[in-house]
This record gives structure tokens, sequence and C-alpha cells, in this order.
């Protein structure tokens, strides 16, 4: 446990790091999903921004806003995938296969980073715990409400 | 498939799980078949090879994105762990009870040690 928090005493600049391993993966998929369609580039450019933004909200922690990042770019990767696989055509069963292979490893990511930022959300929520006689309650402060 | 005997071309296929030859032809017949055959298995090697190049560039295309999801998952669960989270069977976050230190020379009342009935309750 030291080293580790020694190692995370470095936290933003560590979040940074990845954050730019995800910048640079956003260019790689992004060119390959849309190849020279510079308009549907464009418009993807500025869906990913639109939904980064909507799921980081406006006092989002460097680590929420990494995990908005992934849910972003595993969004485009599942509709790459599935955008693949409708166009292909004459496939082979194995084919079909890998492509549903590929489809489903996407989405799982997708589901995963979704339920990672959840979890990260529910569990920096503030807690009010009032105790009511030897019963617990716990009051959970939204935000945004 | 191939030249039975040298003198005329036949087609193997499966039938019911079984396999079947057939008859093509012999002469200028079982030529022509022959080499529409050839054709038609180079390019079905082609295509196999092309669609082979094709997964392999889409799952090195996936790879970034693995590495991300991995590197970002490792950060998270450090996050949580220094905050005093621990994950109950690979599921839920939970927070880590944490058993106050009982003070030196008392018992788990707090009481001093020697000075009360200690054990005597029943």
């Amino acid at each position: 446990m030291p080293a580790l928090r020694k190692a995370m005493d470095g936290n933003a600049a560590l979040v940074e790091s990845i954050g730019n391993f995800a910048a640079q993966v956003e260019i790689t998929l992004l060119n390959n999903a849309t190849g020279k369609a510079l308009a549907f580039k464009e418009a993807v450019t500025r869906k990913m921004r639109r939904m980064r933004a909507d799921l980081a909200g406006d006092s989002a922690s460097p680590l929420e806003r990494l995990l908005a990042d992934r849910i972003t770019l595993c969004w485009l990767s599942v509709h790459d995938a599935e955008l693949r696989f409708n166009q292909s055509k004459d496939l082979t069963w194995k084919q079909v296969e890998f492509w549903q292979r590929r489809i489903d490893a996407a989405h799982r990511r997708y589901l995963s980073a979704i339920r990672t930022l959840a979890t990260v959300r529910k569990l920096a929520l503030p807690a009010l715990q009032v105790n009511i006689a030897r019963k617990q309650v716990n009051v959970v402060s939204g935000s945004g409400e | 498939m191939g030249w039975e005997r040298g003198r005329y071309y036949t087609r193997s296929r499966k039938v019911n799980g079984r396999v079947v030859r057939e008859y093509v032809g012999a002469g200028l017949g079982g030529i022509l078949a022959a080499q529409l055959d050839a054709e038609e298995r180079e390019q079905r090697a082609v295509d196999r090879e092309a669609a082979r190049v094709a997964e392999e560039e889409m799952t090195a295309l996936d790879q970034p994105l693995v590495e991300l999801n991995a590197l970002a998952d490792r950060l998270i669960r450090a996050a949580l762990l220094i905050a005093g989270y621990q994950q109950h069977k690979r599921g839920e976050w939970r927070k880590k009870r944490v058993r106050e230190q009982q003070p030196a020379g008392t018992d788990k009342q707090g009481r001093p040690l020697g000075t009360g009935s200690s054990g005597g309750e029943r």
C-alpha cells in the first residue's frame, strides 16, 4: 500500500499521461472508422465531444474525465465494428463469427467502461448518515437535482 | 478433385457427411473443368488470405483500446484501494471496516486492565 500511495502521489500526471494515450487512440480509431470522409469525420468528432462533455459534466475530477474519454472511445469502437459488419458482403460463417466476437468484445468493453464511471461516481458521492433509533439510514445527496 | 488414372477428371464433394466422387469428363471437357476448378481454388485462397489480413488488422486496431482500458482499470482500482475501498468477491466495492485501536493497558471496554471483573459476566 505505501508503494501504491507513492505511485499515486503523481496521480494527476498519471491521469494526464493516460489521457494523452487516450487522445492517440482516438485519432487512430477515428481515422480508421471514417477514412477520407471528412464530413463524416467531423460529425463523429463533434458527437464524441458532446458525449464526453455530457458524461463528464462540469465539475468532473481527472479520473471521471478519463473514464468519460474511455466510454466515448468504446462507443466509437462498438459502432465502427457494427458498421463494418453491416457493410461486409458475402461473408463466410467463419468471418461472421469473427465479426460477432469482435462486436461482443467491443460491447463488453463499452458496458464495463460505463459501469466503472458509475462506480466511481457512486463511491465519491458525499453521504449523509442519519441514525433513527437503532436503524441506520443513509441518505445520499444527489447531484444536480 | 483430380485426374483418375490420368484419363478422366473427377470431382469430390461431401453428401450427408460422406465423400462422393463424381465423374466430370475426359479429354477437352475434363481439361476445361480442371482449369475452372483450379481458378476457383485460387480465388478462394486469395479471399481467405484477404479475410485473414483484415481480421489481423481489426484485432491490431482494437489493441490500443484494450490497453487503454486495462490501464484505466488499474488506475481506478488503485484509487479505490487508496480511498479505503475493497472489492467484494470481484463485484461490488465496499468501504473497508477499520477496527478501532485498543489503547495499551485497557480491556475491550476501555477499562484499565486488572481493575474490573473481566470474564466474570455470564
